[in-house]
């Protein structure tokens, strides 16, 4: 249960206010002492409100105390009692639980807890908020306790401690199995701190180990150590952190290196790995026709699933013979040729194959890769392992989009498949797989996300046990209904608006929250949101460094020390 | 009804034009008057006294022994014990339920050097002499008069000076009792009583003093009108009064010689008693004012109480500012005055005392009631 | 110790009375707590909010002259019928030892003694915390409140730090803030007072 209210610090009263704009808590401590995004508890009788501070007003009880400092005129004992009662400050308190209380009288108490084992009173659990406090119900800065009891306690399973309350360190947590039961996402401007957060939140992930993780790494910066581009410090991969039995950096192409180191090994795709559908998502990159699809479904019906990229790739492009008549006619390995005979255009033929050309050149496509590498990735993540995807030297949004597309659809219909073997009782249950896209708004923005397989995991794969991590610095390019899916939301600094926006959209309270992702502090703070969190909270990162890797291998949970952070904070 | 201000306005003008037009003949007068004085001052005093003598019945100066046109200014300050007496009277009216007759007279006595506040005793009297029944008997306002005058001195006389210090004892108004003759069952026992007072203030040595403040007495000008003339001024002409010919002979603090009074009921007075007077300049140098102090002839006879009396009469007048008149003397007037409400009061308590013996049916009389009526009032 | 009594009550209502003295007795001073009994077990008390001498001619014309005789000036005081008018604020009463700080039920009658409350009744008055008599002054009329809070809680103020409440004056300040920091042109002119008390 929580703890008693004495050991919270006592910062005002509810004077005010109502579930459509927020409590208003006149603070009996100086400002300073608490800020934007501060996790407030307030004591209402029977039941504890918790909330988070979004807006602090300096406030006069008539406006001329505050124009004319009181010390200009008086001593400073007299002046200090007049500001006490005349100036002040208003907190404003965004309501999001509710938890009841135990009884104060002991008698009580005890018939209380009696009534919860006996099983005739269900155990308190915090509600969304559906009443507010009364008034002058006293409000405090939450402790410790009261984030454990919203948040979850550090030491227990699936709770990984993601960050700090602003102003008393208190630690809060994420529960990773809520986390991965829905899409989720990871947003912040350029520079916000990114990166580092979704590192840390991925190693947590992988050392909790009840899902698989694959990383779309397209900057390659999660699987192997890098270098901070701020701090020149090293900065440690997954790979590295967690070893090679559990997490495999798998690199783009034959023989491709990542910043000079083997990968466990590489991806390399078939002809027939590559289906006409796989095209389309490309339009916009390749510049692609409306009748693009028309030529495709004319290959496909020509060639074959599997046959018919070789076939294209090997037809020449304005090849013509001369016929009987002496006039020039297009080759039979040509593309005119293919289009006449199959009742296609041919120019719009001819055009599909000049933009193909730019696929038809990549390394990393060959006509017999030596094994089914999308296979051995399908197959490492359903043993548990994790795979970093880096894409080497192909960071081009063509590369990126391509890859990451196709083996999106490869897992999704594997996972659908052995989902189904699992429901009918073939086979064992598929292990959760939690897809990481980076540079997200290309591939689910309002264009493709109708198009592309990610919006279809994000819509619906939570039932076959898929789900993504979006991680984006342009919220607002992602297409809404997949951002409206994204049960967990953890937001670094965003500045424009539009992303502010999108980040918080189908949040209650958002208008409140919009100024504090604003004033975020870049890579230090972080505001979670969203179903995945019980509340939302700004909270200071927690710091990824070699001590965050020394917790993660000594299995210690961050604040499990919490004693010495009370101790801290209130000496006496 | 209001005055009738547009007949008043024409009779007002005539009044200043005759005032100005008397103003310049009483100029002329005074010099005459002057000159007169200073003629007489040259003459042998028996002489003058022989002349005024002729005429005992003429209300007239006569001169003691100082030279009669000079001043006599006084130096340094003495201490003293001052004594000032006032009484005031209700005077019983017909138309009261119950006519009451009443004296009170207070005495404030000081010691000029000590600075602390003058001791004040007042006493008050009722009185009743009424055989032919309470609310028919009504005494006269003279004789009233007469019996605070005497009760005014019998305060004076009942002090017991403590101290070894020189007395000087004040009363407002002339120490000469009244100037035409009183006969009657009831004013004879009265001034039998005021010589006798008199005489035990003598018998004490209290430097007794009666200060008017604004006489209207003609006596030294009826002295030179004797002198010069051979005659009095004839009744039926107004003669100058004295105070206007002292103003032009004495400065500020100044007094006039002793004088004699010289009256028809002088003979009364034995000669310890008998009244003599001075004028006594009490005002500013740009301001003269002046007053006439009556004293008995054991005063008249002692230069060093004259003196004295001169220095404790300007000190007391300085005390009073830009309008002086001897502090002590408005001090005992002030603790003697009866004020309406206070008489009203009385006569609620005798009205009570009365029906508590069984009379009954006191009422004011129709004419007082009406005056009594309240007057309009607001809604 | 006898008490002295320090006037007799000349007229009253339920929130005032005025008391007379004679001007040369050592009469309290403005802002002093005294008490006036209305019977074996109860007592009225108030603040002296206004004292009044009346002058009349004579003392006007005495004011005239170049220099005035400590004489006169001491018969003045002592003997001329003219007495010190002392206002008093009737701020609470004790019935039986209890002491209420709401107006009295019935006012003292003429001629009632007053008497002035020693250090040890000032302290047991305003002690507790209790302020509520405070009101009485604030709401008074024809007396200036801002001088007489500042001379109260100067007196009380030293007679609670004598005996060891030197937050006494500060709570009194903090209760006035609270009653008027809704009428700010009031409450500022009364501070600037109380800071004069301060720096006193």
């Amino acid at each position: 249960m929580t703890e008693k209210s004495s050991i919270r610090k006592l910062i005002g009263s509810v004077t005010g206010g109502g579930l459509k704009e927020n409590l208003q808590v006149r603070l009996s401590v100086p400002p300073q002492q608490v800020q934007e995004g501060s996790f407030i508890v307030i004591d209402s009788q029977e039941w504890f409100f918790y909330g988070i501070a979004t807006d602090l007003q300096l406030q006069a009880v008539d406006p001329r105390y505050a124009l004319e400092p009181s010390r200009q005129r008086l001593p400073e004992n007299l002046a200090g009692l007049l500001d006490q009662q005349t100036l002040y400050t208003n907190l404003v308190v965004l309501p999001a639980l509710m938890l009841e209380q135990e009884p104060a009288d002991p008698e009580a108490q005890m018939a209380w807890h009696k009534a919860i084992e006996a099983g005739d009173k269900e155990k308190p659990n915090p509600l969304p908020v559906k009443s507010i406090p009364v008034h002058h119900a006293d409000a405090f800065l939450a402790s410790a306790g009261d984030v454990a009891e919203i948040f979850g306690k550090p030491e227990e399973e699936g709770n990984f401690v993601i960050g700090f309350t602003r102003e008393q360190d208190h630690p809060v947590c994420v529960n990773l199995d809520k986390l991965i039961q829905r899409s989720s996402g990871i947003f912040g401007a350029t520079g916000s701190g990114k990166s580092f957060l979704t590192r840390m939140l991925l190693a947590g992930l992988i050392d909790r180990n009840r899902a698989s993780v694959l990383v779309y790494d397209m900057h390659n910066e999660y699987g192997l150590d890098d270098t901070a581009s701020d701090t020149g410090q090293n900065v440690r991969g997954l790979r590295s952190g967690f070893g090679a039995a559990r997490v495999q950096v798998v690199g783009v192409g034959a023989g491709a290196a990542i910043r000079g180191s083997v990968p466990d090994f590489n991806l390399v795709l078939g002809y027939r790995d590559l289906l006409p559908e796989d095209i389309e998502l490309l339009t916009l990159e390749l510049n692609l026709k409306e009748t693009t699809p028309t030529v495709l479904d004319a290959l496909k019906q020509s060639f074959g699933s599997d046959h018919w990229f070789k076939a294209f790739k090997e037809m020449r492009r304005g090849a013509v013979i001369e016929n009987e008549d002496g006039k020039k006619v297009p080759a039979p390995d040509s593309v005119a040729y293919w289009a006449n005979q199959c009742g296609v255009n041919q120019m719009a033929a001819e055009g599909l194959h000049d933009k193909l050309r730019r696929l038809f050149n990549r390394p990393y496509i060959l006509e017999n890769p030596p094994a089914d590498s999308i296979q051995a990735v399908m197959d490492a993540l359903k043993k548990g392992k994790h795979i970093v995807l880096s894409f080497g030297d192909f960071e081009s949004d063509l590369d990126y989009l391509l890859i990451s597309n196709l083996l999106t659809r490869r897992i999704r219909e594997e996972w659908e498949k052995i989902t189904n073997e699992f429901r009918s009782g073939k086979g064992q249950e598929p292990r959760p797989l939690v897809i990481v896209v980076e540079e997200a708004h290309k591939l689910l923005n309002r264009d493709m996300a109708s198009q592309t397989t990610f919006s279809t995991i994000a819509r619906e794969m939570r039932k076959y046990y898929v789900t993504l991590l979006v991680i984006d610095q342009r919220p607002s390019q992602i297409y809404d209904e997949v951002m409206s899916q994204l049960g967990t939301r953890v937001c670094g600094w965003l500045g424009d608006e539009d992303d502010i926006h999108a980040a918080l959209s189908g949040l209650a309270g958002r208008d409140a929250l919009r100024g504090m992702l604003s004033r975020l502090q870049p890579k230090e703070e972080v505001l979670l949101l969203g179903w995945g969190v019980p509340m939302p909270i700004l909270v200071r990162s927690r710091r990824y460094d070699e001590q965050f890797w020394k917790d993660v291998k000594s299995n210690r949970k961050v604040g499990l020390d919490q004693e010495q952070v009370i101790k801290k904070l209130y000496p006496d | 009804m209001p005055l009738n201000y547009l007949e008043l306005q024409p009779q007002l003008r005539d009044y200043a034009q005759k005032s100005a037009a008397a103003r310049e003949k009483t100029t002329a007068q005074r010099e005459q008057l002057l000159a007169w004085l200073n003629e007489c001052a040259g003459e042998p005093r028996e002489t003058l006294r022989q002349s005024c003598r002729a005429f005992a019945d003429e209300r007239c100066a006569l001169p003691a022994g100082e030279v009669v046109n000079r001043f006599f200014s006084s130096s340094g300050s003495g201490e003293c014990l001052l004594l000032a007496a006032d009484g005031s009277q209700i005077v019983p009216s017909a138309h009261d339920a119950v006519p009451l007759a009443l004296i009170n007279t207070s005495l404030v006595m000081l010691d000029t050097a000590s600075g602390q506040a003058p001791v004040i005793r007042t006493e008050s009297a009722i009185l009743e002499d009424f055989p032919a029944g309470v609310e028919f008997e009504l005494l006269s306002e003279d004789l009233i008069s007469l019996k605070r005058d005497v009760a005014e001195l019998d305060i004076l006389v009942s002090c017991q000076a403590s101290h070894d210090l020189p007395v000087i004892a004040l009363r407002d108004g002339p120490l000469e009792l009244y100037h035409e003759p009183r006969q009657g069952r009831q004013f004879q026992p009265e001034f039998e009583r005021y010589i006798a007072a008199m005489q035990l203030l003598a018998q004490k040595d209290f430097s007794l003093a009666g200060y008017i403040d604004r006489s209207q007495s003609t006596t030294i000008t009826q002295m030179l009108y004797i002198f010069k003339t051979g005659q009095p001024l004839p009744k039926e002409q107004k003669a100058l009064p004295d105070v206007s010919l002292m103003e032009a002979l004495l400065p500020p603090g100044g007094r006039s010689a002793v004088f004699e009074m010289q009256s028809t009921s002088s003979k009364h007075y034995g000669e310890t008693l008998r009244v003599h007077f001075f004028y006594l300049n009490v005002g500013r140098p740009e301001k003269a004012y002046i007053v006439r102090v009556e004293i008995p002839a054991w005063v008249a006879g002692n230069p060093e109480k004259i003196e004295r009396l001169q220095i404790a009469l300007l000190e007391q007048c300085r005390v009073m500012g830009s309008r002086p008149y001897p502090y002590l003397l408005h001090r005992a007037h002030e603790e003697a005055v009866v004020h309406y409400d206070e008489k009203e009061q009385l006569q609620r308590a005798l009205l009570q005392e009365l029906q508590n013996k069984g009379m009954d049916a006191f009422l004011p009389s129709n004419k007082l009631a009406a005056k009594m009526l309240q007057s309009r009032t607001r809604m | 110790m006898e008490k002295i009594i320090v006037g007799r009550l000349l007229r009253s209502n339920t929130r005032a009375c005025v008391v007379g003295c004679p001007p040369a007795q050592q009469f309290p001073a403005f802002g002093s707590l005294v008490s006036i009994p209305l019977s074996e077990t109860e007592v009225v008390y108030g603040l002296i909010g206004d004292i009044h001498i009346d002058d009349d001619g004579l003392v006007r014309q005495l004011a005239t002259a170049p220099s005035v005789d400590e004489a006169v000036i001491q018969d003045n005081r002592l003997n001329r019928n003219v007495p010190v008018e002392m206002t008093v604020l009737f701020v609470g009463s004790k019935t039986e030892n209890r002491i209420s700080h709401l107006l009295p039920a019935r006012p003292p009658l003429s001629l009632d003694c007053m008497y002035l409350c020693s250090t040890q009744e000032l302290c047991e008055f305003t002690a507790g915390s209790r302020f509520g008599y405070l009101r009485h002054i604030l709401d008074a009329q024809d007396v200036p409140a801002a001088d007489l809070l500042a001379a109260h809680l100067a007196q009380a103020g030293a007679a609670q730090r004598a005996q060891g409440n030197s937050a006494w004056f500060g709570q009194a300040a903090a209760r006035i803030i609270t009653q008027l920091r809704d009428d700010y042109p009031r409450l500022m002119p009364i501070l600037e007072t109380l800071a004069d008390v301060e720096n006193a």
